[in-house]
């Protein structure tokens, strides 16, 4: 009895076929080339070898795969299918990520090496402790007011007679980008300055004014300016936190409220006692979530401010360092360390994904 | 311990269904009382309005004496076992049967002897530090009555805390509900859509259908004088037959048109007022016995259909031309698929009920 499996070919006709592969890849490769005059007949056979051939590319490849003893089979089968999309994470991912660690560790325009001068700058240079300081405060503030609010709107929302309306309106901002929010909050913010013919058209100037109080420049406000970015972030990011925490609400048996209510417990003891520790795996990941997107926050501050009045972050300055000061020896050093900061609270969260069937 | 009144109790939900309608029921004193019925009948939400996780739409609900239509579940002192147990995930057994006595604010040592003694009357000592999610379905069950017992409470209420259950623990977990009753001398209230349970367990049953209380009795007063169609039919296993038929005019004879039953003396002056008119004549399983001398002059005649040998008892279904009936006869019977066969009744223990009304003739 024969050991080769039925449908391997003839080492003949996969050597042909590697070949007629090579072909097609180098020939198509070529022809494009010398396409350059015809764009829309270059695009669509772009297109048609682009696709033809990864698709035949796999299939030798499998063919070649499926001829190896059983033994390594499987792996060989895997290395087939996932290996290009591995090459292609790492060159993507990988590289660049080595790239920025080696340029953190060179000069100006990435050339002579200074070593760890480019991280002195990060640990010590005052616009990057103001940054840090402002990032934790996005973090510890922004994350749990995101956190909290969302919660108490899904408690209070959850089976109240309008529920899916508030329940719409605070996800609602959430379908607007970082920087079309800042445009609306600037409007919210604006202040004109002092003077005749002068009209103050921001909303919290006119409820100030409106209440008898004066008109201020809100964004210059030291220190406070950065909680008035901060409340942007939380009218954008409430609706994720309720909507997750929501659902995970939901998901407890009404059962458990009630032999809770039988056991004399009151809505408090039940929020404490019985809805939080159920919804716990989910606080936790949605909190790692929120904590993960302000420290990488960006946007806001680049509209709002541009990182000026004491507002900056770390994002934003790593912004200014490459593309206006074109230093990127400290850009990659500022980019390097977020990455540090950001691994461990990933890797939580990963954790956390993955033990989502904890209490089950 | 204290007694249960439903006095006029209605549940109308939004959309006017009518869940309950105008419930009376007597709960006494350490009495075993079990609500049963389809699903749909109302047995789960009464026993919710005396939970008090139902609000009362008519009616009167008094627990040892106090009125507590208002009362929240937690200040009625009442107790409650889950169909689908309703164990706490995050803690432990332990924590899970402590939770009641830790919001009342009992001393730890009080809990702990408690949850200990529950523990031990229900063999789940060796389960204490365990989640709900490491124990198997009677597990859950045995620390969902634990929770319960623990608190000592006025009354138990179950929701049919066996029906998640395997037939074989079904039938065990029976027998140490009953014993725990007799064990605890409490009041105890317990739905099922299960009659077996019902009779096996319950000093009283309610039987329930479409939100309306059919009967009130004990086991055997269910079983032996049943108020109407339903009854009779829901109470017994295999069911009550039922045949259609009419008083003939003379009135001491049951005419079935292919058959004929002569009537006792005593069953013909209660069917007296009923010459000539169809009536439904209903016989349990086990009143029928073969009678080979029978003729289709005093006995119920039909063709097997099924023979069912259960070892004990051999169970007959007999077709006649528009029923099938089926009699409990004893296990060495010899008889075939298809032979003809004529059944005497004990027409001692026969019901008849009114064909319109469903309700029986007295």
């Amino acid at each position: 009895m024969s050991r080769k499996i039925s449908d391997s070919r003839h080492p003949i006709v996969l050597i042909l076929m590697v070949i007629v592969t090579a072909a097609v890849l180098i020939g198509g490769f070529l022809l494009l080339q010398n396409m350059q005059e015809m764009k829309v007949l270059m695009t669509i056979f772009a297109v048609l070898w682009g696709v033809g051939s990864v698709a035949l590319l796999y299939y030798v490849l499998n063919a070649i795969a499926q001829t190896m003893p059983r033994k390594i089979r499987s792996a060989a089968v895997a290395i087939v299918f996932a290996g290009p999309a591995v090459l292609i994470l790492f060159w993507a991912l990988v590289l660049p990520t080595l790239r920025s660690l080696r340029l953190s560790f060179m000069g100006a325009n990435g050339k002579n090496f200074i070593f760890l001068d480019n991280y002195k700058f990060v640990f010590t240079d005052p616009i990057m402790l103001e940054s840090f300081r402002n990032n934790l405060l996005w973090m510890i503030f922004g994350t749990s007011a995101c956190v909290i609010l969302g919660l108490i709107i899904a408690v209070l929302a959850d089976k109240s007679r309008h529920e899916k309306l508030f329940k719409s309106l605070i996800f609602m901002p959430m379908a607007i980008s970082f920087v079309g929010a800042g445009v609306i909050w600037k409007f919210i913010y604006a202040y004109k300055g002092e003077g005749i013919n002068i009209t103050e058209i921001g909303l919290l100037n006119a409820i100030v004014t409106g209440l008898g109080g004066e008109a201020q420049a809100w964004l210059l406000v030291p220190f406070w300016n950065n909680f008035l970015l901060i409340i942007i972030m939380v009218w954008l990011q409430t609706g994720y936190a309720m909507v997750i925490l929501s659902s995970a609400i939901k998901a407890i048996p009404e059962e458990l409220n009630e032999a809770a209510r039988v056991d004399g417990a009151n809505a408090f003891r039940i929020f404490f006692s019985i809805t939080i520790p159920n919804i716990l795996p989910t606080i936790i990941t949605v909190t790692t979530t929120i904590l993960i997107f302000s420290l990488k926050l960006f946007d806001i501050v680049r509209v709002m401010t541009g990182g000026n009045f004491g507002t900056n972050v770390i994002a934003n300055e790593f912004y200014l360092r490459q593309f206006t000061y074109g230093h990127s020896g400290q850009a990659s050093a500022i980019a390097v360390v977020l990455l540090l900061v950001i691994i461990p609270v990933i890797t939580y969260n990963l954790r956390q994904f993955r033990q989502r069937k904890v209490f089950k | 311990m204290a007694n249960v009144i439903l006095e006029n109790i209605t549940k109308v939900y939004p959309g006017d269904v009518k869940a309950v309608d105008n419930a009376n029921i007597e709960i006494k004193d350490q009495e075993f009382v079990v609500l049963v019925g389809p699903s749909g009948c109302g047995k789960t939400t009464t026993l919710r309005m005396i939970a008090g996780l139902e609000e009362i739409t008519e009616g009167t609900l008094t627990i040892d004496g106090k009125v507590v239509n208002d009362v929240p579940p937690k200040d009625r002192d009442i107790a409650m076992v889950f169909q689908n147990y309703a164990l706490y995930p995050h803690m432990t057994v332990y924590d899970n049967m402590a939770f009641g006595l830790k919001i009342r604010k009992f001393p730890k040592a009080d809990i702990d002897a408690r949850v200990k003694e529950a523990a031990q009357i229900l063999s789940i000592g060796n389960l204490l530090d365990r989640k709900p999610k490491a124990l198997s379905g009677g597990q859950r069950q045995r620390v969902a009555v634990g929770r319960a017992i623990v608190r000592h409470p006025k009354v138990f209420l179950f929701d049919e805390p066996l029906s998640n259950l395997d037939a074989k623990l079904r039938v065990q977990m029976r027998a140490e509900i009953s014993s725990l009753h007799h064990r605890l001398k409490a009041t105890m209230v317990y739905v099922t859509h299960d009659q077996v349970e019902a009779m096996t367990m319950a000093d009283k049953i309610v039987v329930m259908k479409d939100g309306l209380i059919q009967q009130i009795g004990g086991p055997l007063e269910l079983y032996n004088s049943p108020n109407n169609l339903f009854v009779a039919g829901f109470i017994g296993s295999p069911p009550m037959n039922f045949i259609e038929g009419r008083v003939a005019d003379n009135s001491n004879v049951f005419d079935a048109v292919d058959f004929r039953l002569p009537l006792t003396s005593q069953k013909a002056s209660l069917v007296a007022s009923y010459k000539g008119s169809p009536v439904i004549f209903g016989v349990r399983p086990e009143d029928l016995t073969l009678d080979p001398k029978g003729t289709e002059d005093n006995a119920v005649t039909g063709s097997v259909l099924v023979v069912e040998q259960l070892g004990e008892q051999l169970h007959l279904h007999v077709e006649m031309k528009d029923a099938t009936i089926i009699a409990k006869v004893p296990p060495q019977t010899k008889v075939a698929v298809g032979d003809k066969v004529f059944l005497k009744p004990n027409m001692e223990k026969a019901h008849f009920f009114d064909k319109e009304t469903e309700q029986v003739i007295r």
